[in-house]
């Protein structure tokens, strides 16, 4: 908890707290992998000092590699930025500095954040504390890895299609992304613009929300961000609360997963929230919307990079057509080049209506669909994950096997609105997250109702023993 | 879909991406899968369906002022080849 933190610099002074997280860090980070760069330990302490006075007193946190910190290699997982020092900060980082944050270090993901399970990196995979033959979920993975071993108490992600919620399913951590345009992306390294948000990860419900007070807000240099009301003292009663579980969307889960589900909503109702199946539709045109329209913006994003401002540079030779070709095929992993090659596929003349322009329109419906649900729902509730934390491996290879992991959590993407991953219990060990998806823009009301569901679960700080 | 070599070449040439014979091969197969799944959607019924390009209806801008940019150092600071104070770019013409 933050409040540790807080209580330990208070007692012992910042060099001890900070000394003590970097012998956790030095003894976990063999096994893990969590982390891509780490900032040298008499760097951060000195930084902490700095900004003692301030309210989170140097709290050293982990931040995501795709997310802009000046003076520290931010390399989005990529061979292609794998010498990329920036010369400014992201708006998130520079909120958290104000508020007297320091950052550890910058963690793995899955190359440009495409991936569901961390082994896109270039960097190799992270691996899940609870059981370290198998993922931690991505793509922000490394984030997940590193509050969940408690090696720092809260962390930064960036979510395209559920890149918070599946590490934080995963890892037996809270995790939100938040309703588009919350959060400024200035400074997030772009795979996807219109799906993709920057949201907190935490141990427990109340540092999740200090994190997501901190971050969030209009800023004049993201065009996409909102002004929002930052009320944050809703009274949620789980007594009479409305919740709608997606029907499709469990059906579609493995037996294990829908075995703790059950759980969960018996707890629910115990408590008094009217529970009652909803249907979402169009479940077979989710994913293929989904990935059309992410591949589509990622072709585009990615043409920037070509070796010459900045970015992997080997080849110099030739005409320019040559040189960028060259140094885009050693620079990209396989992932990577493919959601290119396929995004340039269906931007093309005679496709962009075939595919892209449909997907678009699917994407409507599914909007209208979420909409019509909030109507007479507070909430919108399924499993995070459609399965368990699969083993190293088992689904790089088949990427259609990879992209099926991501049915639950697209849906808050595609149409704006905010979505938290709760951990609410486990199979034989390895943790279940289940989704709360709310109204756009209401996202400290889902945040409160994550407090209550806390104090039912009694699931916080969970930590696996390594 | 029958999708052929020279269509991936194409596609290499489009997003300036120069593929190995080895990588072509592997990657065939997986954008044949993944074209299969995108037809999925060629199924639903969406002639009456506006799209929805972005979650949010409208966007802001800043106001009309002079910034400081990026110094001359920061902007070189990451180039792969640096020559007179200006970044070196790779020829133009063959």
């Amino acid at each position: 908890m933050i409040s540790e933190y807080i209580k330990c610099v208070t007692d012992e002074g910042i060099e001890e707290c900070i000394s003590r997280v970097y012998d956790r860090v030095t003894k976990l980070e063999p096994k893990l992998h969590a982390f891509i760069t780490l900032v040298d330990k008499d760097t951060v302490i000195n930084n902490a000092k700095q900004v003692r006075s301030r309210k989170l007193m140097g709290l050293p946190v982990a931040v995501k590699d795709n997310i802009s910190t000046k003076g520290i290699r931010t390399t989005c997982g990529s061979r292609m930025l794998s010498e990329y020092v920036p010369v400014y900060d992201a708006t998130v980082i520079e909120r958290l500095a104000s508020k007297g944050a320091t950052i550890l270090g910058k963690t793995n993901m899955d190359e440009f954040a495409m991936g569901s399970t961390t082994e896109t990196s270039f960097f190799g995979p992270s691996r899940n504390p609870w059981d370290l033959t198998r993922v931690p979920g991505g793509s922000s993975g490394g984030s997940g890895v590193a509050i969940a071993s408690k090696m720092v108490e809260i962390a930064l992600g960036s979510d395209t299609g559920g890149s918070i919620r599946a590490p934080a399913s995963f890892n037996g951590v809270y995790g939100l992304k938040p309703s588009y345009g919350t959060v400024s992306r200035y400074g997030l390294v772009a795979y996807a613009n219109s799906l993709e948000q920057i949201g907190p990860m935490a141990r427990n419900a109340s540092d999740l929300k200090i994190l997501f007070s901190i971050i969030s807000g209009f800023d004049i240099k993201d065009a996409t961000t909102v002004s929002f009301d930052k009320k944050d003292d809703v009274d949620i009663k789980l007594n009479g609360f409305r919740i709608g579980i997606l029907k499709d969307i469990m059906d579609r889960s493995s037996p294990e997963v829908q075995n703790v589900m059950s759980s969960f909503i018996e707890k629910l109702s115990s408590e008094g929230a009217l529970i009652e199946e909803v249907q979402l539709g169009y479940i077979d045109y989710i994913l293929p919307a989904y990935y059309i329209i992410a591949m589509s913006e990622a072709s585009s994003n990615l043409a920037r990079f070509d070796g010459v401002r900045y970015g992997y540079g080997r080849y110099k030779e030739g005409t320019w057509i040559q040189t960028f070709s060259a140094n885009r095929a050693e620079g990209f992993g396989s992932e990577v080049k493919k959601r290119i090659l396929l995004g340039s596929f269906i931007l093309s003349a005679g496709y962009y209506d075939e595919y892209y322009i449909k997907a678009l329109k699917i994407r409507k419906l599914v909007k209208e669909s979420v909409d019509n649900i909030l109507k007479s729902h507070d909430v919108i509730l399924s499993p995070t994950m459609p399965i368990l934390p699969p083993k190293l491996g088992d689904v790089i290879d088949d990427p259609l096997k990879m992209y099926a992991m991501d049915l639950n959590t697209v849906v808050a993407n595609l149409t704006g609105i905010p979505a938290v991953s709760v951990p609410v219990g486990f199979y034989q060990g390895l943790p279940v997250g289940a989704q709360f998806m709310g109204k756009y823009l209401n996202d400290f009301f889902l945040l409160n109702l994550v407090s209550e569901v806390e104090k039912i679960t009694k699931m916080a700080e969970l930590t696996p023993s390594i | 879909m029958d999708i052929e070599i020279e269509l991936i070449r194409k596609l290499e040439t489009l997003a300036l991406l120069k593929l190995s014979e080895e990588e072509e091969n592997n990657i065939i197969n997986d954008i044949k899968k993944i074209l299969d799944f995108f037809n999925t959607i060629q199924k639903a019924q969406l002639s009456d369906v506006e799209p929805l390009f972005h979650p949010i209806k409208s966007t802001h801008l800043r106001p009309d002022e002079v910034k400081n940019g990026l110094t001359k150092e920061e902007a070189l600071a990451n180039a792969s080849s640096v020559e007179g104070g200006y970044i070196r770019g790779p020829r133009t013409g063959e």
